[in-house]
Formats: C-alpha cells, structure tokens, sequence
C-alpha cells in the first residue's frame, strides 16, 4: 500500500504569535523572506514536493496557525494528524521560550498521539540574527530544556538570513516519516473521497 | 463599508462584525465576509469550535451534559439530557456528533466547500448503504436504474412504474402539470395515483432516498429530497452521500474558521458576550473587554430560535457493524418508517458510524438515532428502535447458529450429512435469540430544538439571531441562511465567496499540483472498491443461510 502511494507527512508549526513561524515556512518552501511583519493574514499551508529523506521521496505539508494561536483557539482539527510538531521561540524574547512547554501540552492534549513519549517535536530558536545583546535565551538554556523534555532536537536559525533552516527541516522531515511509519495503518477502509472532480473545477452555482 | 484588513490582526478593540458562536451558519459567514474584507471577530463560549454542531470527546460531552441540565443557565437548543458512559474507556478516542448531518454529493454545500477551498481541511467519506426497515429485517434501497433492473424482488410491472417515476422526478420542476394539484398533498397520494407505485416502493422513496419523517409530506418539498438522492447517485462514485471524519457539521465549521482565520478574522475561543449597548455599539466580553462593533453582531447564543423539538439517542456499541456497510465503506443510514415501531407517527432515522469515520476505536460503531416526536414518546419509540437494531446486528453477526429442531424435520444426505427444511430455517432465524448480548459503552438521549424550514433573518437591530440546525438529516438550507445572513451585513450576495485564490504566489500551484496526484491514485482506488462492493453482498448473504 505504502509503496505505491506517495507519502504525505502532515507538519504543524506552534509557538507565540511573532517568533517567525511563517516566515521559517517561506524560507524553507520558497527561499523568500520578507522584512515586513504582518501577524498571518493568507498563511495557510504550505507544501513541499520531492523532499528527498535518505533513499525516499516525500511531500511535506506545513501547516500555519494562521493566527489562531493567539488567543490559544486552535482548535482539535489543526492538530489532527502531524506527523511532527514544531515548536518555535525568539531567542530574543524569554515570554516566547517559556511557552513552548505550554505549547508541548496543548498538542500532546489535542493531538493525542498513540505514544507521546516517543512523537516526535523539534524545537527551533528562532531570530538568531539579531545583535547578540538582545538575546535573552541561551543556547544552554534551550538545550537544557529540550533534553529535559526526552532529548528534542534542537536548532538556532534564522528565518531571515537562512540560516539552520534546511538543516532543520531535513531532521523534520526523516523525524516525521519514522513517525508516519509508525502509525499502524488500517486497509479496512478506503482512502477519503477526493471530490475535485475535473470537469468540476470553478464551476459551481453556489 | 468600512473594510479595515490592514488592522483585522492588530487590534480586536473595534471591529466590524463580531459573531458569536462557531456553528455552522455563523462560520461560514465569518469566512464569506473575512474574505470580502470584513474586519471580523468571532467568539465562541464553549473551548471548542462548533457550537451546537459539535463533535466532542467524552469528557467534553459530559461537560456539555451538566450544562445542558441547569436549567437557568441553558442557552441551547438542547434539553433534557441523560449519559451514561461505562468505565475505562479514553476519553479522546471519541467524537460524539451532537448534530450529525450527511451532505450528498450533488449540494449546494459542497460546491462551497470546494469554490472556497475549505475541502482541502476535511477528508470525506462514502456513504452508500442506506436501509429501510421491513418486517424485522434491513432492505437496501435501490438508489439506481440498474439497481432496479437487476432486483430479484420487485415484479416486472413495479419496475415500470419505479422506472417511469424515476425519470420524471429527475427534471421535475419542469413537469409541472403532473405535480401540480399535489403540490401541498402528501407525497405518498402523488405516487400511488400518479405513478401507481405500491406501499413498499412509497415506503423506501419517502423515507430512505428523501429521508421524510412521514409519508404525509408534501409532495412539492417531497420530490425535492428524493431528486437530492438521484442526482447525487455516480458522481464520485457508487454511493450518494458523503461525511467528514471526525464529525461532521463542527468538521465544516473548524474549515470555514480557519479560512475566515486565514483571511484575518481574529478567533477567541472561551469567551461569553456579556451585554451589547446599543447606543455606543460596545460590546462586553466576559475577559471585562470592550469592543466596538461598528456593523453588526451575529449571535447563536443567547436566543434559541428552533421551532420543533426531536429527541435523539447516541449509543456506543462493542460491535463494529459492518455488516451494515457496503465493503470499502464505515457508515450506513437505517430508516424504521411510520408504524414500524408500536404506532410510531414520524421515521426513526438512524446514522451508524464505523470506526472508519474516525468517531470511535476499531471494533465499535455509534449509532444515532434521532424522530421528530417529542419527549417521552420519543424516547420511547427510540428505544424500541435499538432493541430492533441489537437483535438484527446480533443475528446477523453471528456465524454459528444453534438450532432448536426436532429430529423430524432433519432429512438425511446420501453422504449422511444432516439438513434442516429451508422453511424451519427461516422461521429459526427469525426466533434467533442471540445468546451473546450487546455491550453498550456509551448511552445518551437528549431533546433538541430544530428548525423545520429556514427562516429569513431579520434586522430589526444591531444583533442578529442565527438559527438552530435543520431538522433534516442532510445539511439542507446551510447555505442559504449563511448567504441571508451575508446579504444583511453587506446587502448583497454578489461577492459572497467570489475569492481570486490565483493571486496567491507559487506555493498554492504546488499546493494544487499536489492534489492532482491524488486524484490519480484515488480514482483507482475507487474502481477497486465499486468492484469488490458485489462480491461482498453474495458475501454477506452467502453467511446468512449457513
């Protein structure tokens, strides 16, 4: 079954509004920055073709919060599914740090995962391109709590100079897929309905 | 109108029109109007999406249960509600549809859903099996022509006429000279002195293809629902009707949310609207914050706007019941029709969801079970329904009968192999009583207020009231009353979801490029199933006369 389909692996990014989570998603799929902050209006998904992990080839959707983290009302549907979560702070600002673990819980909540302690996050400290005298976290610190947290892997990047992104997203994306084969899979039932017809396309009088 | 996307995500102290409760209605309109521009926020009390349409887990039903049952605090349609849930079981392994709904494939729901992208958030299930109850046992509805052709039991002369009815139906608005004089006569007198259709055929069109709780529905409402089931017949394939796992109305509404949410709608979930001034258009939030509402507000809270009371009944059951489902498929729709059920005056509808719905564990099935008729009495017509459905699932997953016969009505092969006459046969299975009983995990009856047909809202003031969910079991009407409720905000539906998603920059041609993959591979797997459907119905009979 596996063989033939192609494998989709279902990544949702978490962390405060502000720490960069869209634009790691743009650098990542598009290898664009842009300088001008907008709080995600239009970020939905983002998807990734062709991602080669080891001897495989795997598509990654990344999905967005699209702004629905600010007032923590994700809603059970978003989690639904990730094959991996990452989890994303500034290093520049400690209230973003210290919610990651709040961030941790509510997915492990929502998502529910058969094993939590072995689904797999990733953290990132995000922002790594500002002058260090604003940085508050310490690279000891984070490690210090990622490997608390059952050795999540962590790394320090920036969105904006690219710097860390690939690298991240390369332990994301085999993370996932060891994750996604882990799943025991049920042919019982048929795959969903695709229900994009072609002839259908834009055509509809509703 | 003011439209200020700029500042949608900065600032929640004004906005243009503040909905309360995430709903079905209330979330699409919120993405209608996000997407035309509108500054929207949109709250809800509950920590969930979905209001009334919800699906929940276990401990959020009982939450919802309590709350329910104070009466002073109940702002919802529902009442009078009882659960019984057994010990150990995990609370998120379950979602429990409040207000399950099935959309057919040719609706105006699911072109939206579709026009306006939120598909691509929900995975959708088949749903090709729909029964009707007969003389204690399940008939499968011919939904086809070759269905018809091919039926061993209907006489060559029902099958004209059932062909004759089922070409007309198919452009009926046209044919308006030979529904005319019926048009508010029940339906079952249209097709017994038009079509000269028997009481079965009558039986299975009302109630199972139009999914009518009474026979004495009118013929022009009645022909609608049974084209809504035709029309929906191969368009993705052998089955009419679909749903979205994990739940189905709040699945819709969590879409349309996000979508509004991508469009820049500002969403807070857990927070009550305490008090709305008129006068300097401050709304005030229970978080002690006020905000300014410079249009209007959408509320489906607060006020209860149903017109008729159902009962419904959810039970979970430690039997997966896919002897009720077409091979491939994990859902089926049983009808018990008027006066199956001691006197019962509307259908007893029942949606049966597998755990391939994503509602349950594997090995289990939720049954709802839902009627028109009103309190005690309706309880009571339910549960006489789920004793029928505990006796038809235990016989017929059961595979090894224990007859009590007597010795003469064994004949012997030559080989020396016993069998028992095929009349006694029928007649034991019929008596079968089941020496296994039906373990139910989850129990829950509750009343609820429903719209019979949609009412046109009204904007008498700054507040708007939505409505309850339809009383159909088909998402009819949704989109009507979200297009209503757009109409009175922005005064006209012209622009309602007229999105150009094609400026979006490259990843959304990636993003498309990827769904026409999947097209391939699926419909592939579709032939597949249509193939194996057959051969799992000679299956399924073949284990029934052992």
């Amino acid at each position: 079954m596996s063989s033939r389909k192609k494998t989709m692996l279902k990544v949702i990014i978490l962390g405060d509004s502000g720490v960069g989570k869209t634009s790691l998603m743009q650098q990542y799929v598009s290898k664009k920055f842009s300088n001008q902050y907008k709080a995600t209006i239009g970020a939905d998904f983002l998807t990734k073709q062709d991602v080669r992990v080891d001897d495989r080839t795997v598509t990654m959707q990344l999905w967005d919060t699209a702004g629905q983290e600010r007032f923590q009302s994700l809603g059970v549907a978003f989690y639904r599914g990730a094959d991996c979560c990452v989890l994303v702070y500034d290093v520049n600002n400690a209230k973003s740090f210290e919610a990651l673990d709040s961030w941790r819980d509510e997915f492990l909540i929502q998502a529910s995962p058969r094993d939590p302690e072995s689904f797999p996050f990733v953290v990132l400290g995000n922002k790594i391109d500002v002058e260090e005298s604003k940085r508050v976290i310490s690279q000891k610190r984070a490690l210090a709590f990622c490997q608390a947290k059952g050795n999540i892997p962590y790394f320090e990047t920036s969105a904006k100079e690219a710097i860390n992104v690939d690298q991240a997203f390369e332990v994301i994306a085999r993370n996932a897929l060891i994750q996604e084969e882990s799943e025991e899979y049920s042919s019982d039932f048929s795959d969903p309905i695709n229900i994009h017809l072609d002839n259908e396309r834009g055509g509809c009088e509703c | 109108m003011a439209t200020t996307t700029t500042s949608a995500a900065g600032s929640t102290e004004t906005c243009d029109v503040l909905i309360y409760g995430t709903g079905l209605v209330e979330s699409i309109v919120a993405a209608a109007l996000a997407w035309q521009g509108t500054n929207v926020l949109h709250i809800d009390s509950n920590p969930y999406y979905g209001g009334s349409w919800a699906a929940l887990n276990l401990d959020e039903l009982k939450a919802w249960t309590d709350r329910v049952n104070e009466a002073a605090s109940n702002n919802t349609p529902f009442s009078d509600a009882y659960l019984y849930i057994s010990r150990n079981l995990d609370p998120r392994k379950y979602a429990i549809d409040l207000s399950p709904h099935i959309l057919f494939t040719r609706s105006d729901l699911l072109n939206l859903l579709i026009k306006s992208r939120v598909s691509r958030y929900l995975e959708f299930k088949p749903l090709g099996s729909f029964h009707t109850f007969e003389q204690d046992s399940f008939e499968k509805v011919p939904g086809t022509k070759e269905d018809i052709f091919t039926s061993q039991t209907l006489t060559l002369l029902t099958k004209r006429s059932l062909m004759r009815f089922m070409k007309f139906v198919l452009d009926w608005e046209q044919n308006t000279t030979v529904w005319q004089e019926y048009k508010d006569e029940p339906i079952s007198k249209f097709l017994e002195e038009r079509f000269a259709l028997d009481a079965p055929q009558i039986v299975e069109l009302v109630h199972s293809i139009g999914l009518l709780p009474t026979p004495k529905a009118p013929t022009e409402l009645a022909l609608g629902a049974i084209k809504r089931y035709l029309t929906s017949m191969q368009v993705y394939g052998n089955f009419p009707a679909m749903y979205s796992m994990y739940g189905t109305g709040g699945e819709l509404a969590q879409g349309f949310c996000r979508s509004a949410a991508v469009a820049g709608a500002v969403y807070r979930l857990g927070t009550k609207l305490i008090g709305f001034d008129e006068t300097t258009s401050d709304a005030e939030l229970d978080s002690g914050e006020k905000i300014k509402v410079t249009e209007k507000i959408i509320s489906s809270e607060g006020v209860v706007a149903g017109d008729e009371e159902i009962t419904r009944m959810v039970a979970v059951v430690e039997k997966d019941c896919k002897e009720w489902f077409a091979e491939g498929e994990s859902a089926a729709v049983v009808v018990f029709p008027v006066d199956t059920l001691d006197g019962n005056r509307f259908a007893v509808q029942v949606l049966v969801m597998g755990s391939g719905s994503g509602q349950c564990p594997s090995g289990q099935a939720i049954w709802y079970l839902s009627t028109q008729e009103s309190g005690e009495q309706g309880r009571k017509y339910l549960y006489v329904a789920l004793e029928k459905l505990e006796e038809t699932i235990l016989r017929e997953s059961t595979e090894n009968f224990e007859f009590d016969v007597n010795e003469e009505e064994i004949s012997y092969l030559p080989n020396g192999l016993p069998v028992i006459s095929s009349v006694r046969l029928g007649e034991s299975l019929r008596n079968f009583t089941p020496k296994e009983s039906l373990k139910y995990l989850l129990k829950l009856t509750y009343s609820q207020k429903v719209t019979v047909r949609p009412i046109e809202p009204t904007a008498d003031s700054k507040v708007i009231c939505t409505i309850a969910p339809s009383i159909d079991l088909a998402f009819e009407g949704i989109v009507d009353q979200a297009k209503g409720l757009y109409e009175l905000v922005t005064g006209t539906t012209d622009d309602f979801f007229e999105v150009d998603f094609e400026d979006e920059d490259d990843d959304a041609t990636a993003t498309a490029a990827a769904a026409d993959t999947d097209i391939r591979d699926i419909a592939e797997d579709k032939e597949d199933d249509v193939m194996g459907h057959h051969s799992d119905f000679e299956e399924v009979a073949g284990e029934m006369t052992i």
